[in-house]
């Protein structure tokens, strides 16, 4: 019978319920560097990786029987941040996760990255487990501050310097 | 006199001034002060509201009595109703016709409610709020007939009453107007098809449990219901589209409620035949609650839950409530529910705490819902007045949170497998409390929600936050490996996300709940922040919380609007917060105050500013004594402050000196009266200055970090510091 988890804010009380991650997206051309922070609900992000991995795995506490949670993580977050256009010599880097009340927190680079004329990416963190999950990016250059919405239909991005 | 002749001096040479560069002919402009009056914005007062906030001497209000019986159809899913409406004018006006609410009417095949939604991909905050309403029209070989069904509208002695319906609002054609101090009673009788909440996202409707084959019932905005007339709106007619809540009028009320024979029922009011419809058991563990004040008594256990949901039922039970002065009624209905109370000890009053949810709501509800309860009442009546209705229930129902005189809906479901994880539990004691909270805005101080969604949102979410607080502490075992409950809108940095925000997809908060983008952060968060810092950095807790107790007791059981808040705030605190109301709560100004510049004054007394004349008048002043006593200060600095930001906020600076010592200072708001882009201040010290903090514990709320320190420090991003710190 439940057809829909979508939550309006119809509510008298609007629930934290509602399937929208926050990502700070940092270019930093003079360390050759796209900066990364993602914030995803720890229990809607445990439930995307369990899919991803065919594993049932808890977050906070780290569930100690997966071994090594941080390699399916980056694997993960490396799958679904996806930046293109680098050339070959460019890497991504996982730089570590720490839990912050309901939230997890992710932080990741993309190294060796020139100098670019117009950036583009995806982002389809938890869309596959939520499809009504919605993902926010803000990126933040030197000159400007914008904001990109990612969703089902649209999870592609794009930014001309 | 020596100020006076230098007072004199120094006007002539300003004026000399600003005259002597003036090229073109000067165009005037109106009063842009971020401190001018209010005047504009706020309605008049008069002999209904007064200049003061108080209600005025002519103030009054309508009242409303229905007499009701309920019969709930299980077997159907329908409700049907048949009332008695006593109506009474105290309005000092004659009225021709009467304005009913029919908010079940929101789902009738023809109602215009979810057309208005845009069907596009909207901006993020707005959400694509249109799955019920499009499964309802495209996919559904049938559709669901929503609405209320009219069986009867008469006059008490039997005469049809002319009426008309639009939308979800009902007029009624009096026969004979309804002068002032007069009442008028009419009888109506009404069904309807109850919805299934979770398809419709609705506030009521029934949930259906699959395992089990049951339903459980959250009834409420279920009946026809008396619009609000007074001085402020005439009749508050507004048409319910989804997000504007309600605004009802008072009243009393006498329920009997029909369901079948194995259902347990809980509802707005006293229960008056208690030992008709409880078990002998089930009235022996009511008695034991009632002398039972620190842990929960079941008065219908898991188990006993369990078997009952395997029932059928023999018949029907009718279940029969009262309450007096409640502004709204609403109830639920299962036979899969497990009660629980406990006693709570409200400055000396008796309110029963009662949790009703069926075994899907635990292992989590039996531990926590009770005891939020009882631990919210206590918090609000600290900072309003005691709770004064007899008991206080939370309803489990999925995925909502939802507030009515003396019961509330609350979301909170662990797994199948009985897994919750800290967002489940925080969620649910968070909005336990919250609409606990309700009871006390909009239910008791019964703003307008039709009109304005921050005036019980925002205020009970404010309080909200204390109540969370004060619940942490008294049950540090409910947040293990915390030092306080995590309140979202405690620290005034998680608000600047928002309000840094897309300016195009931002509102006032002064704006109607149907207009703005984003309505979480609008109605709730920014105006809980906006109260806390205001109590916490603006007016100090003392000033603050008597004004707060001030308006919520002025305000207990009457309509309030805005201004009444505005005023009741200043009137009763001497603080002018004309630019606070302005600045927080009629723009989406932000805060952005930061040093730009430190200058070392060597020679202070012989500097050419006006400065020096007052420095030396000053010192011609003293007494020998008081000369030969005076502080040698070896150092003295002009720090220099800019404000690019709308927002006017005390500046709170940190001065940190060469010898490892730092000094606090709270410039008032007003430091920003007469230049509220750069100001200055002297700064006198045997140390030398090493150090200059703007908002030193991120208490304003400001966005832009890269000006707050001198010598200038650019902030890292988060992720820099996460990665320096590896």
């Amino acid at each position: 019978m439940r057809l829909f988890l979508l939550l309006m804010p119809l509510l008298a009380f609007v629930p934290h319920k509602y399937y929208v991650s926050t990502t700070d997206m940092y270019y930093k051309p003079e360390k050759q560097q796209i900066q990364l922070v993602v914030r995803v609900f720890t229990d809607d992000f445990s439930k995307a990786l369990s899919k991803h991995v065919g594993a049932s795995i808890t977050l906070d506490p780290d569930n100690k029987a997966v071994d090594d949670v941080e390699v399916l993580i980056s694997n993960y977050f490396k799958e679904h941040f996806v930046v293109y256009g680098l050339p070959a010599d460019s890497y991504f880097s996982f730089v570590g996760r720490e839990y912050k009340q309901d939230q997890t927190y992710l932080y990741a680079s993309f190294d060796q990255v020139p100098e670019m004329d117009v950036l583009e990416w995806s982002n389809t963190f938890l869309i596959a487990t939520f499809p009504e999950q919605k993902n926010i990016v803000t990126l933040t250059t030197s000159t400007a501050k914008k904001s990109f919405l990612h969703t089902q239909e649209v999870n592609f991005a794009q930014f001309d310097f | 006199m020596q100020m006076k002749y230098a007072q004199i001096v120094t006007t002539i040479l300003l004026a000399t001034f600003f005259t002597s560069f003036a090229q073109e002919t000067p165009q005037g402009h109106t009063n842009q002060n971020k401190f001018r009056q209010l005047y504009n914005e706020l309605a008049t007062p008069n002999v209904y509201r007064t200049a003061s906030g108080a209600p005025g001497p002519a103030y009054y209000q309508q009242q409303a009595d229905y007499v009701m019986e309920l019969v709930l159809n299980d077997e159907t899913q329908q409700l049907f109703g048949d009332q008695v409406v006593t109506y009474t004018n105290n309005s000092p006006e004659t009225l021709t016709y009467l304005w009913v609410q029919m908010d079940q009417n929101v789902r009738a095949r023809d109602g215009q409610s979810f057309d208005r939604l845009n069907n596009g991909s909207n901006y993020y905050g707005t959400q694509r709020s249109v799955a019920p309403g499009f499964v309802n029209e495209f996919l559904l070989n049938e559709k669901f007939d929503g609405g209320f069904k009219i069986d009867a509208l008469k006059t008490t002695s039997g005469d049809d009453l002319s009426y008309t319906i639009h939308q979800t609002m009902m007029r009624i054609d009096l026969p004979t107007p309804l002068t002032a101090g007069t009442a008028i009673s009419f009888r109506l009788k009404w069904h309807y098809n109850i919805p299934n909440r979770q398809f419709w996202d609705a506030r009521s409707g029934y949930e259906y449990f699959q395992k089990d084959d049951n339903y459980a019932y959250f009834i409420a905005q279920f009946f026809p219901r008396m619009a609000v007339y007074n001085d402020v709106e005439g009749w508050q007619n507004q048409q319910f589209w989804g997000n504007g809540e309600f605004a009802l009028p008072f009243g009393d009320y006498d329920v009997k409620i029909t369901v079948p024979n194995d259902h347990i029922v809980e509802a707005t009011g006293v229960l008056e035949n208690r030992k008709e419809v409880y078990s002998s058991a089930m009235m022996k563990r009511f008695r034991e609650a009632k002398k039972s004040f620190d842990k929960p008594v079941f008065i219908v256990t898991q188990e006993e839950a369990e078997a009952n949901e395997k029932s059928v039922p023999t018949g029907t039970k009718t279940w029969h409530f009262t309450a007096e002065n409640v502004r709204d009624f609403a109830f639920t209905s299962s036979r899969k529910f497990i009660v629980d109370m406990m006693n709570v000890d409200v400055n000396g009053n008796d309110v029963m705490a009662v949790s009703v949810y069926p075994k899907e709501g635990n292992p989590l509800w039996e531990q926590w819902s009770t005891k939020t309860v009882a631990s919210a009442l206590k918090s609000y009546s600290n900072m309003t007045f005691d709770y004064p209705y007899h008991k206080a229930i939370s309803v489990h129902a999925d995925d909502v949170g939802m507030e009515y005189p003396m019961i509330c809906f609350n979301f909170g479901r662990p797994d199948e497998n009985d897994y919750y994880s800290d967002r489940t539990k925080f969620g649910m004691i968070g909005v336990i409390i919250h609409e606990v909270g309700h009871n006390f805005f909009p239910m008791i101080v019964n703003s307008d929600e039709r009109q304005w969604g921050w005036m019980d949102e925002g205020l009970n979410s404010f309080v909200q936050i204390i109540a969370e607080q004060d619940f942490g502490k008294t049950h540090p075992d409910a947040i293990p490996g915390l030092d306080h409950y995590p309140s979202d809108d405690m620290d005034p940095q998680n608000i600047v996300r928002y309000m840094a925000g897309d300016q195009d997809f931002i509102a006032p908060i002064m704006s109607n709940p149907e207009n703005v983008y984003q309505l979480g952060p609008n109605a709730y968060s920014k105006p809980a922040t906006a109260l806390n810092i205001l109590r916490e950095t603006v007016m100090g807790r003392e000033l603050f919380d008597h004004a707060f107790k001030t308006f919520s007791q002025r305000w207990m059981f009457k309509h309030p609007t805005p201004e009444d808040f505005f005023r009741t705030m200043e009137d009763a605190s001497a603080f002018d917060l004309d630019w606070f109301w302005r600045g927080w709560f009629f723009t989406t100004d932000v805060v952005d105050m930061g040093v730009t510049d430190v200058k070392d004054i060597k020679k202070l007394g012989d500097d050419k500013r006006y400065f020096s004349l007052y420095y030396k008048r000053s010192l011609e002043n003293l007494t020998p004594e008081e000369l030969k006593n005076r502080k040698e200060n070896k150092k003295f600095y002009e720090v220099v402050f800019e404000k690019p930001g709308g927002l006017v906020m005390p500046l709170i600076v940190e001065y940190i000196y060469a010898d490892g010592t730092s000094e606090r200072k709270t410039y008032p708001a007003q430091v920003w009266r007469k230049n509220e882009k750069t100001i200055s201040k002297y700064i006198a010290t045997d140390k030398e200055l090493v150090g200059v903090v703007v908002d030193p514990d991120n208490a304003t709320a400001d966005i832009n970090k890269d000006n707050n320190n001198w010598p200038k420090v650019i902030e890292e991003n988060d992720f820099e510091k996460f990665k320096k710190q590896q």
